[in-house]
């Protein structure tokens, strides 16, 4: 490679310039991407602009911060329901900002988490589930609820809001959690449907005439279930003040449930759309969540992380493979909830993906503004392009 | 939008493939000279060359592909446009015209002119043509016959264009069928977007090195300028073109997409489409393109090997024959796309 070459390679393609194109992507869309991937998207924006603007003080970060803080303001009542109803209880950008002192939201924040303690709908046992479905759990109400409550911990001082988030992570290991796979199922039904609990995404032939035919745990562990397990869990140990009586134990959960899910990973560093069945497809938005959770403990250092460094580098090489130039996703899992109404790793498998997803979104944007904080705050690992570089992957499983 | 760094990233993804000699070498390999000419790299230029040297001195037995024998093992176009510009050494302009008097002289022709295989539906007679072909023979002879003085290699070029480009092009879309006498006797309906890529880059190149004086000259820019036209009519919103061109029901397809961003961006360059709309359609191509082009310079959406697929090669069949993440058909056209994209950047036509 000759020096001009050399020259045309370092202006590179970074962590923030591909979170930067995604957003432009996202802004181009003709389809409304913010109100089909829901709050977690603006959380992801918002936190974005923050890790930006660590790394470059260039305006497009404040218009972006200041277009996250209008939309966040001006979120449809619908989506800061009074129960789960899978959804959002409490509007996770807004909690965040709450915690992190950026905006105005600490008193609406604190008041939604007092609702959601008091009148979320819950299960027998105290679990947050679905309204519509009594009894259905699912690692997407985990995410929805646990890292609100932890933000609104943080921003209150309340303790608890962080002793109902640990309640709520520890009931739904309990239930959805493998030890011996050391994976996440990614839900439960207690029994068959009516018939009258479909929801709007659910209304293709085959889910309605299949849906729920299964009682207990799904079987197959999906990729993105497993993620925003993580993510709640993530989050809450993040917050969770030293002093909670539960942060070190939870600390050594995340990381064994970080060291457990490395032997899924594959050559070229995906995860899968199953995470234990390398026969499906592999998977973005699972990579992502999974990246972004490892980022989360690499960053922290709280224990030797060099056992996460070269696999959390070859996991975003890998997915840089499933990132278009332009900001375009591939491979990112459609949207479900029990596929084919069993669940299993077949039906999993069987539940394509396509192009530009919204759901990856958010755990992409995240995946990629961590590492931008590792690159920046501890050199623990180099420019997305070098990683690429390092971790060119492999043709063919 | 950095064209050279992502040219360099298809290319290393695609030596990562290693894929076994087939036609599609030809074309990758081309796509990087051209690459290397562009970006005045020499330590690129001496990288193809060297993978190059088996082929045009006969240590490659076999090249997959119907123009094997006589073209593809030699190196194809991607030897002939290397000899033309003086990148390979005396002894192989023997060795290429050799090969090219044999593809003159033993490859089967349909009624004594256009070449051909034989029929699927009957394979007792000889009659199976197919748009792919120009791709394959065209610059090959061209080039050779501008380097060697051999005047018959130059107009057999021009007139197998010609050939089929009178059987297989449909005035009223402006666009390339595919075959005819595949599977049935007659042309296969739909347009796939690859071959209509194969027609253009046979049509770019000729356009561009025909000698003006030559009695094909008008008809060749002529059809140049039609399939151009009927790919403006065809391109999506996004700037892709569809494995049917005419049904935008079928997959984005990325191959095909490079190979008409070539052929147009490199008319653009020459100076035969000056309209803004054929700049306009190939900023928006070119934009479109890298959205299935991954970090690591991986190749969505692009179709696998493909001819006359299913029933009889209709727009349906062609989306059954879905797509291939980095097949070895996916690295050539948009490296080549992105050569002219470069060019024209250095001419401050793109941004």
């Amino acid at each position: 490679m000759n020096s001009k070459v050399k020259k045309i390679m370092k202006d590179t393609t970074g962590y923030l310039d591909q979170c930067v194109s995604i957003c432009g992507k996202i802004g181009m869309g003709r389809t409304n991407v913010y109100r089909q991937a829901g709050p977690m998207l603006e959380f992801s924006t918002v936190r974005l602009t923050k890790v930006g603007m660590i790394g470059d003080h260039e305006t497009h970060w404040q218009t972006l911060r200041d277009e996250q803080l209008s939309r966040i303001r001006t979120v449809p009542e619908e989506l800061r329901g009074e129960t789960t109803d899978l959804q959002w209880a409490i509007h996770p950008g807004a909690a965040w900002l709450a915690a992190r002192g950026i905006g105005d939201y600490s008193k609406s924040v604190a008041e939604a988490a007092e609702k959601l303690i008091a009148d979320g709908h819950r299960n027998a046992d105290g679990l947050f589930d679905d309204p519509v479905y009594p009894g259905h759990l699912s690692t997407e109400i985990m995410a929805m609820t646990i890292p609100a409550l932890a933000f609104a911990g943080k921003c209150s001082g309340n303790g608890a809001f962080f002793d109902e988030a640990v309640r709520q992570y520890e009931g739904y290991a309990a239930v959805l959690y493998d030890p011996a796979a050391k994976l996440w199922h990614p839900g439960y039904l207690p029994g068959k449907a009516t018939g009258e609990m479909w929801r709007y995404w659910d209304k293709s032939i085959l889910t309605q005439g299949l849906y729920l035919k299964k009682t207990g745990v799904f079987q197959g562990c999906w990729s993105r279930g497993e993620g925003y397990a993580l993510f709640a869990l993530s989050e809450l140990v993040f917050e969770l003040p030293d002093s909670h009586p539960k942060k070190a134990e939870l600390l050594q959960v995340r990381e064994q449930m970080l060291e457990g899910l490395l032997q899924y990973q594959d050559t070229n560093g995906m995860w899968h759309q199953v995470l234990n069945d390398w026969g499906s497809y592999p998977e973005t938005s699972g990579t992502a969540w999974i990246l972004y959770a490892m980022g989360r403990l690499i960053k922290r250092g709280r224990t030797a992380v060099s056992r996460f460094l070269a696999p959390y580098q070859k996991g975003l090489a890998g997915m840089g493979r499933y990132l278009a130039w332009d900001g375009s996703l591939f491979n990112v899992s459609t949207g479900c909830i029990c596929p084919g109404g069993r669940g299993t790793a077949a039906d999993y498998a069987l539940l394509g993906w396509r192009k530009d997803e919204p759901a990856g979104c958010a755990p992409v944007l995240l995946a990629l503004q961590q590492a931008a904080q590792i690159e920046f705050a501890t050199g623990l690992i180099p420019s997305y392009q070098e990683v690429l570089k390092q971790f060119p992957g492999d043709e063919v499983l | 939008m950095n064209y050279p760094m992502l040219a360099y990233k298809l290319w290393d993804r695609y030596k990562r493939q290693q894929f076994p000699p087939v036609y599609t070498t030809i074309l990758t390999y081309y796509g990087a000279f051209r690459m290397a000419e562009v970006m005045d790299d020499g330590i690129l230029l001496e990288e193809v060359k060297e993978k190059l040297h088996p082929f045009w001195n006969g240590k490659i037995a076999a090249v997959a592909g119907y123009y094997g024998k006589y073209d593809y093992r030699w190196g194809g176009n991607a030897s002939a446009w290397a000899l033309l510009h003086d990148y390979l050494p005396e002894e192989a302009a023997e060795k290429i015209c050799a090969a090219c008097d044999d593809l003159l002289t033993l490859q089967p022709r349909y009624e004594n002119k256009i070449f051909c295989r034989p029929k699927w539906y009957d394979p007792s007679q000889m009659g199976f043509r197919w748009i792919d072909s120009v791709f394959g023979v065209c610059p090959f002879l061209l080039w050779t016959g501008l380097k060697c003085g051999k005047a018959n290699y130059i107009d057999e070029a021009a007139a197998q264009m010609r050939y089929h480009h009178e059987l297989l092009f449909d005035p009223v879309r402006k666009l390339y069928h595919q075959c005819i006498d595949a599977s049935r006797p007659e042309l296969t309906p739909g347009y796939w977007s690859r071959g209509v890529g194969w027609g253009l880059h046979a049509l770019a190149d000729l356009a561009a090195d025909l000698p003006s004086g030559h009695p094909e000259y008008g008809y060749i820019r002529q059809a140049y300028q039609d399939t151009i036209d009927g790919c403006v009519a065809s391109q999506d919103p996004e700037g892709m073109w569809h494995q049917s061109m005419d049904d935008f029901g079928t997959f984005p397809e990325t191959s095909g997409t490079g190979l008409i961003l070539y052929a147009l961006g490199k008319g653009i360059r020459n100076g035969f489409f000056t309209s803004d709309k054929y700049l306009e359609t190939f900023k928006k191509g070119i934009r479109g393109l890298t959205g299935y082009i991954g970090l690591d310079g991986s190749v969505q959406n692009c179709c696998g090997g493909c001819c006359c697929p299913g029933y009889n090669g209709t727009a349906a069949d062609y989306q059954i024959r879905g797509w291939i993440l980095n097949d070895n058909h996916a690295f050539g056209p948009p490296i080549l796309a992105c050569t002219e994209a470069i060019e024209l950047q250095k001419r401050g036509i793109l941004p």
